[in-house]
């Protein structure tokens, strides 16, 4: 059992399941624990006259639970899963019973109907259903295609129309004016232009530099315009960091094959964003062999559940797929190669130069880009005001994005002396996700 | 940056205000911008902000530290409490089972360990609020919680101070806590630091700390407390005055012990009841003064009006160790307390010696004071005053209440209410056995409230060590467990966790 209980509550949906976990993660709550290599399962009374089975596979980790809890996964899961990590001993080694052996046998059919599906989508269909299907998606794209370049006209124009009033007036603009030309380009079919304008809203009441701010987002957004406008004579790849910024996205099944990367990846931390209509947690890895970041976003509609392929804090040896870009950060998991293990250190960048250079390096390549990982070795948390700092070996101060419980935490963690933090780097500041002190991960978002 | 300056300044304004003039450069930036279209003033300006946007954004220096850095925190002999422990703290500060986080934080003291580093800011934080936990918090945090502290003035309580400077520059809830805690460790430097700043405290202020001398009592305080006998306040005089009634050897007790053997007797006469004696002044307040011993004086605007010389005796009575009386008389306090029931003066007796019975913690006294009041129908029982008894007497009471009537819980009620530390294995079997018993005997299931919010409190005491043997073999077949199940989750699902936390600072402890 290679998954610590903090690892384990970061799996929770929400607060309300991760407390409602911690009281079921007693062996008092369940009858019939058993284990084997693989999973773990138990029964838990709820308020039903039949207890909840529930079980967990732990290679993945994946979870079945008998209940009607819409969360995922639910408290019952996060119970057995955390009384296990905290006292190994509550359950036998015994063979599966039939429920639990009936779902894990499933999983084993699953993976193999899928990895029969993916050969068979990998042979060739027969020419017609090929040129039937190009004919249909050309449509699709062409008519999208126009609608995107109609919207960033209007966008355009209205961008010109910012700067030559001046961007002082912004202040005095309602919500609507900002609101208005994101959802028409929403309309357009060009989401991300939308949320960066829809961001735009909020700097004229961000305090001193709001205007330096604002100019810097707004000039990005035209250079992504004039970009567009000229995207035919871009390499490929700028083609693709252009048309992801703009709002195209990729399917798995669309990226090419030798964007494959295998490497051990290390699990550097996990942040979940957005609450009511649709979550997204974004993780981050780092190539151990490849030295190079990765991000894996997944996303959960109401009633549905976020994936579970990587804990904060542990390595796994997986095949993991880059989406094109000149500088390809986003990725998703192809292929687990081992189960994951726990990851006692990282290994980052050791001075802040080291990050900036890259950070500069990552801008000419794809000046859309939003952050970038950013593991740092050796830095101390200190405190300046109420403004919190990462200072590195050689006494260069890297602002911190972090309330003050956050800021003391970290420096809890360093007592003084140097620690690896790690963060979402935005080009000025640096969002803390995680910290390795002392050989123990700590993650900080959850 | 000059070019970045006027193109901001341009931006400010609005390019129909403000023309932007891009000067030629040298260097590569400037071949840059030199091929930005000149007519377009939008665009220029667009253009021009992206560029200069990136190549500052790519340039970033960040400022180096000028500041010495802080210095580092010492390492720490204690070890880092496990993940489980750091687990059960973050629920406790979340709200859940917080009633027993002063258990975890004795348990993680006495096994050495201290909390890890990054659930400190959140107890640190708790400490603010909970002032009655600081000393507690203190003790585990660490050298790392100390660290921290001194960086936060709001946790400057977990620091290791100087007695004497919290004490001449703490505020009165901190010097109250350091008078209370000097008085359980040193009484000696407790008393000689309140004597530095005696003379300048408040009225008010000298009662409360005053009051803490009832910790760590002992002659050596005496010459103090003659003092503050003659303090102008009234309240400290009184404070003085208990104080000094505790300490049997004292002059002023045994002054007062003189005078009461001048006008109280104990009488056994060959038929009857034996009886104590009172023969009484006139003026019995005045007669106390003239002796130099005051008393408070009776309360006026009572609607029960009480006499002089009864006030005067019941004062006196309760000025007195219990236990002088039955040295005085070689009688045991069940004989005597009956004798004070037959006198005239009864009223007065019976409230001098539960106050005196109270204030020396006297457990022989205690027991008999409970047992007359609950064998007699007359009197209101006295059953509040077990929580003076020590642990030991409680728990052999509570155990025998259970054995004796096992079948009625009841009885036993108020005594295990009153047991608020750790039971034994004997006594938290025969409790959950009698709950279990009387949930499976009920023949409803109407609610038994006071069991029911009892159990609630037995959780917190009950051996945690036992509890699987606790938490099995409760009755779900009777035709009362409805109306149980719930009370008995909750017990379990608290001792459950109790055992837990302890069993994950136990077990870090053999993994070393």
């Amino acid at each position: 059992m290679n998954y610590s209980a903090e690892q384990i509550i970061a799996l929770a949906p929400d607060a309300a399941s991760a407390k409602a976990g911690r009281s079921l993660a007693t062996a008092s709550k369940w009858l019939n624990l058993g284990q084997d290599e693989r999973a773990v399962w138990g029964e838990c009374q709820g308020s039903g006259a039949k207890p909840y089975q529930t079980v967990i596979d732990l290679n993945e980790p994946a979870f079945k639970c008998s209940c009607p809890s819409r969360k995922f996964p639910c408290k019952h899961a996060l119970g057995l899963f955390l009384l296990i990590a905290n006292q190994p001993s509550a359950a036998n080694t015994v063979t599966a019973p039939a429920w639990a052996a009936e779902w894990l046998s499933k999983r084993d059919q699953q993976a193999q109907r899928r990895s029969e599906a993916a050969k068979k989508a990998g042979e060739e269909p027969d020419e017609a259903t090929l040129a039937r299907r190009a004919s249909q998606k050309t449509k699709r794209s062409l008519d999208r295609e126009a609608k995107v370049v109609a919207g960033l006209k209007e966008l355009e124009l209205w961008l010109r129309d910012l700067v030559r009033h001046g961007l002082a007036a912004a202040q005095t603009r309602s919500f609507d004016y900002w609101e208005q030309m994101a959802a028409r380009l929403i309309d357009a079919q060009a989401p991300g232009v939308a949320r960066r304008v829809r961001d735009l809203s909020r700097l004229p009441q961000s305090g001193d530099g709001w205007i330096e701010q604002l100019l810097a987002r707004v000039s990005s957004l035209f250079l992504l315009l004039k970009a567009y406008e000229r995207i035919e004579t871009l390499s490929a790849a700028t083609q693709a960091d252009v048309r992801t910024a703009i709002g195209w996205t990729y399917t798995e099944d669309e990226l090419p094959e030798e964007n494959v990367v295998t490497d051990e990846w290390h699990v550097l931390g996990q942040r979940t964003t957005g609450e009511e209509l649709l979550r997204v947690r974004r993780t981050w890895l780092w190539g151990k062999r490849t030295a190079r970041g990765a991000l894996v976003l997944d996303f959960a509609a109401p009633g549905q559940h976020l994936a579970l392929d990587f804990l904060p804090g542990t390595a796994n040896e997986a095949e993991v797929i880059f989406y094109p870009s000149n500088y390809p950060l986003r990725a998703a998991l192809k292929k687990r190669l081992n189960p994951s293990r726990s990851l006692k250190d990282l290994s980052g960048y050791s001075t802040s130069d080291q990050l900036l250079t890259t950070y500069a390096d990552v801008l000419a390549l794809n000046p859309w880009l939003e952050a970038i990982p950013a593991p740092l070795e050796t830095v101390v948390p200190v405190r300046r005001g109420e403004q919190w700092f990462a200072s590195d070996s050689n006494g260069r101060l890297l602002s911190l994005r972090s309330e003050s419980t956050l800021g003391w935490k970290l420096l809890a963690l360093s007592g003084g002396y140097p620690i690896t933090i790690f963060g979402e780097w935005n080009g000025q500041s640096l969002l803390p996700i995680s910290a390795w002190a002392d050989g123990r991960h700590v993650e900080l978002q959850s | 940056m000059q070019v970045w300056d006027d193109i901001l300044a341009t931006a400010v304004v609005g390019t129909e205000q403000r023309d932007l003039k891009l000067a030629a450069r040298e260097d590569e930036l400037g071949s840059l911008l030199a091929q930005i279209d000149h007519t377009d003033r939008e665009g220029t300006l667009l253009s021009a902000a992206s560029v200069l946007t990136l190549y500052r954004s790519a340039g970033i220096a960040p400022p180096v530290e000028t500041h010495p850095m802080p210095e580092v925190c010492y390492q720490d002999d204690a070890i880092r409490g496990s993940q489980a422990s750091g687990q059960h703290l973050a629920s406790m500060l979340d709200g859940e089972f917080r009633e027993v986080l002063p258990e975890w934080l004795a348990a993680m003291n006495k096994a050495r360990q201290r909390v890890p580093e990054e659930h400190l800011p959140a107890l640190l934080d708790h400490g603010r609020v909970d002032i009655s936990l600081r000393r507690m918090i203190a003790a585990v945090v660490g050298e790392r919680g100390e660290w921290l502290a001194a960086q936060n003035p709001e946790w400057y309580y977990a620091m290791r101070k100087d007695e004497k400077d919290v004490w001449e520059t703490g505020g009165r809830e901190e010097r109250l806590l350091l008078l209370e805690h000097l008085r359980t460790i040193d009484p000696t430097k407790a008393r000689e630091l309140l004597a530095t700043t005696w003379p300048q405290e408040s009225a008010k202020d000298r009662v409360v700390f005053l009051e803490k001398f009832a910790t760590g009592l002992n002659s050596a305080d005496e010459p103090f407390l003659n003092e503050a006998l003659h303090d102008r306040s009234v309240e400290v005089r009184r404070a003085a005055r208990t104080l000094l009634a505790g300490l049997p050897t004292s002059n002023f007790s045994r002054r007062l012990q003189a005078l009461a053997h001048q006008i109280l007797s104990f009488k056994k006469p060959l038929i009857g009841k034996a009886r104590i004696e009172v023969s009484l002044p006139e003026d019995p307040i005045a007669w106390l003064k003239a002796n130099d011993i005051e008393i408070d004086l009776p309360p006026r605007n009572t609607t029960q009006s009480v006499g002089p010389k009864a006030w005067a005796l019941k004062e006196m009575i309760s000025l007195i160790p219990v236990a002088h009386w039955n040295e005085l008389w070689k009688r045991t306090p069940i004989e005597i307390i009956r004798a004070g029931d037959e006198s005239e003066w009864r009223e007065s007796f019976a409230l001098g010696f539960v106050a005196a019975a109270r204030r020396d913690r006297d457990p022989d006294w205690i027991e008999a004071l409970v047992f007359v009041t609950a064998t007699d129908p007359k009197q209101p029982p006295l059953t509040e005053l077990v929580a003076y008894l020590p642990a030991a007497r409680l728990e052999a009471l509570s155990f025998d209440a259970l054995k004796s009537e096992s079948a009625e819980l009841h009885s036993a009620l108020p005594l295990l209410m009153a047991h608020r530390r750790a039971w034994s294995d004997q006594l938290s079997r025969a409790v959950v056995r009698s709950v279990k018993k009387r949930i499976s005997t009920a023949n409803d299931n109407i609610a038994d409230w006071q069991t029911k919010a009892a159990l609630k409190q037995f959780a917190r005491y009950v051996s945690p060590a036992l509890y699987d043997e606790l938490a099995s073999g409760w009755p779900t077949e009777s035709v009362a467990w409805s109306g149980w199940s719930k009370g008995v989750d909750a017990f379990q699902t608290l001792l459950a966790f109790r055992r837990d936390m302890h069993r994950a600072i136990s077990e870090k402890e053999q993994n070393l």
